[in-house]
């Protein structure tokens, strides 16, 4: 299936956000806005959901430590336990370095894991769109051109209105 | 910032941090051109003795291999030396990338963004020197895997988890391993920067590791958060990792190592001798490189005064030793903190003790941290006394012990200072080639920094399109 994008180009943030604004106010749905850095304002202006990626840490970061905690104490009580001067076999004090770095390491990791996995990065991948300067020194607002019959033209007149730089439409092949 | 009239009267902190009413487009130019032309005679005289360094340190390590650490100048009252004074050097040298990268980050500190990049590299590269040398300190490397725990044939013979040799091995990994997811998360949006403005091969390479970025606001807005959160985690993991090299010592019972103050005074020590190295690199960066209006003289005089800080939490680390040892009517420690400085040795502390203490004292003078010339003079003399600092409570505290018949000298042989050599070969070359093929400066977060920086005063003179970018933050978010 073929998809069909209107997109149009700013020169300023600020530009961008208004121009964002005012679409979503005549009814507009934004696609996606593009950036050469992260605009703030521009999640509220687009109106994003909180991303739920924190919890994947918390989640993850716990679930490593625990891991750790659990090793420890089995290889400390029940696989090889050393008698140091007589103290306890579960020492958890002198097993907290070990689980401290577990759970950086498992949270780190994985939330950086599951942010590639959410917004679909992968190595070798290449960008859906054709955007010129977007990564470079434009913002480049994209929208469905076919979200409501003969949407395209009338979101070509009201980017043009907000004061795009340049407006342009764009297809997409896209795996159903 | 009394009335709005005396707007004129910037708040230095409220300036743009970057010079020169730059746009965009001339971020992407200024830092993306050095990737594409061919490098000057400096990158290859600096490439050259590095490579040299390198070859030099890396045939020690080979005969290291095939012969033991008996090539080292070890004794059995001095059984670590070179090769831990070097690995904690290099960790410690790490810190400061992770300082400003997190840190300074979570303390919304905005000058950081010019230096940041190239200071994690540092980081990673550090740590890399850092982890060469206990693995060539083991003698047989190829047993290093006897530290992880797993269930193995050999009893099952498990680690101590109550060791602080063990803590190191998975502090230095776990540092090692969200340095690098941190430092590269940073680099995908310039990397994909990098691959739209490439073209053949080089576009080919930079979009395989551009992940397919398009700067998309819906991604921009996990990644800030994920950003955020590993920022969050690196902090205390910094503090963390020299907490527990300096565990390496303290929990021992030798007089100059047993004490509590450590952890505090190792990380201190190593986020100074870090930005000492952060300095002495960016120095030359801006100088060879031309990034004076991004590392601009103000980024390097937050630096000094960073480096004055920690260099006085490291004088006052020095001075509690001196006076617990005598408070602690403690005969062995006062001993050894006697013999540290009219022993044999005297000039060890000498050297640490002046270039630690006494000559950064000089950097409460704006007129000195202005002064390029001197800043690095100051930098190179800490790197050197940071150095001697780990020399001097590792092996000082080693040669005299409590049996005065045990107690012995050092004598470095060529392979100790071989393997030293190398570890700044290895250094140098893999810093120098950074800087050949990865932007050395955070592309996105100059631009957030040039739009928006000095935006509260709206001091921004207006050129093109870039004025509506300078917009004052309070009327942006009111549009």
């Amino acid at each position: 299936m073929t998809r069909r994008f209107v997109v149009g180009y700013f020169e300023a943030d600020s530009a961008a956000i208004k121009a964002v604004k005012a679409l979503r106010a005549e009814g507009w749905q934004i696609y996606d806005v593009f950036t050469p850095y992260p605009v703030p304002g521009m999640d509220e202006a687009m109106d994003l959901p909180h991303s739920f990626l924190g919890w994947v840490a918390f989640i993850n970061g716990m679930g490593g430590a625990l891991g750790m905690l659990a090793l420890a104490l089995f290889v400390s009580v029940i696989a090889w336990p050393l008698n140091v001067g007589g103290r306890p076999d579960a020492s958890i004090p002198a097993f907290f370095p070990p689980v401290f770095e577990a759970g950086v390491l498992s949270a780190g990791v994985t939330v950086v894991l599951a942010l590639f996995w959410v917004c679909d990065l992968w190595p070798g991948k290449t960008a859906k769109l054709d955007l010129p300067r977007s990564t470079d020194d434009r913002f480049a607002v994209v929208l469905d051109a076919d979200q409501s019959p003969h949407a395209g033209d009338r979101i070509i007149g009201a980017l043009k209105a907000q004061g795009a730089v340049e407006v342009g439409e764009q297809s997409v092949r896209e795996a159903l | 910032m009394q009335s709005s009239a005396a707007a004129v009267d910037v708040d230095p902190a409220d300036q743009s941090w970057v010079e020169g009413n730059k746009t965009l487009g001339q971020v992407t130019k200024d830092i993306g051109d050095h990737l594409d032309g061919k490098p000057g005679e400096w990158w290859w005289i600096g490439f050259g003795i590095s490579l040299l360094a390198l070859g030099l340190g890396g045939f020690c390590i080979v005969y290291l291999m095939f012969t033991g650490i008996g090539c080292f100048g070890l004794n059995k009252t001095i059984g670590w030396a070179f090769e831990i004074t070097n690995f904690v050097f290099w960790v410690g040298i790490g810190h400061a990338g992770t300082l400003i990268s997190a840190i300074l980050y979570l303390l919304r500190q905005r000058w950081r963004t010019a230096v940041n990049r190239s200071a994690e590299a540092m980081t990673l590269i550090a740590v890399m020197c850092a982890g060469l040398f206990p693995l060539m300190h083991m003698g047989r490397p190829w047993f290093f895997f006897y530290l992880a725990p797993y269930p193995n044939t050999r009893g099952s013979l498990w680690m101590n988890f109550r060791s602080p040799l063990v803590w190191d091995m998975l502090a230095i990994s776990t540092y090692f391993t969200v340095s690098l997811v941190f430092w590269y998360l940073g680099l995908i949006p310039d990397l994909a920067t990098l691959r739209d403005r490439a073209k053949g091969v080089k576009k080919f390479i930079y979009g395989i590791f551009s992940f397919g970025w398009d700067g998309s606001s819906r991604t921009w807005k996990h990644y800030e958060l994920v950003y955020l959160i590993l920022a969050g985690l690196a902090t205390p993991l910094v503090l963390s990792v020299h907490s527990v090299v300096s565990s390496d010592f303290a929990t021992s019972l030798i007089p100059g190592w047993h004490t509590t103050i450590f952890p505090p005074y190792f990380v201190a020590g190593a986020i100074f001798s870090g930005f000492a190295m952060v300095l002495t690199l960016m120095l030359v960066a801006r100088k060879t490189m031309h990034f004076e209006e991004y590392i601009t003289l103000r980024h390097i005089e937050a630096m000094t005064k960073v480096m004055l800080l920690t260099s006085m939490i490291v004088g006052l680390a020095y001075m509690t030793e001196f006076f617990i040892a005598w408070y602690s009517g403690d005969r062995y420690e006062q001993q050894h903190f006697l013999v540290r400085f009219l022993g044999p040795y005297g000039w060890w502390a000498f050297i640490m003790y002046g270039c630690n203490m006494v000559i950064p004292q000089v950097l409460w003078f704006k007129a000195v941290r202005r002064n390029l010339l001197l800043v690095f003079i100051i930098t190179l003399s800490t790197n050197v006394g940071m150095w001697f600092e780990r020399w001097v409570i590792i092996v000082s505290s080693l040669q005299t012990d409590f049996l005065p018949s045990s107690w012995e000298h050092y004598h470095p042989t060529p392979f100790d200072y071989g393997v030293t050599l190398g570890s700044f070969g290895l250094f140098f070359t893999v810093f120098l080639l950074f800087a050949r093929f990865l932007p050395m400066i955070a592309i996105a977060e100059i631009k957030h920094e040039v739009a928006h920086g000095g935006a509260p005063h709206g001091e921004h003179e207006a050129h093109g399109a870039h004025a509506a970018a300078a917009l004052p933050r309070a009327e942006a978010e009111a549009v």
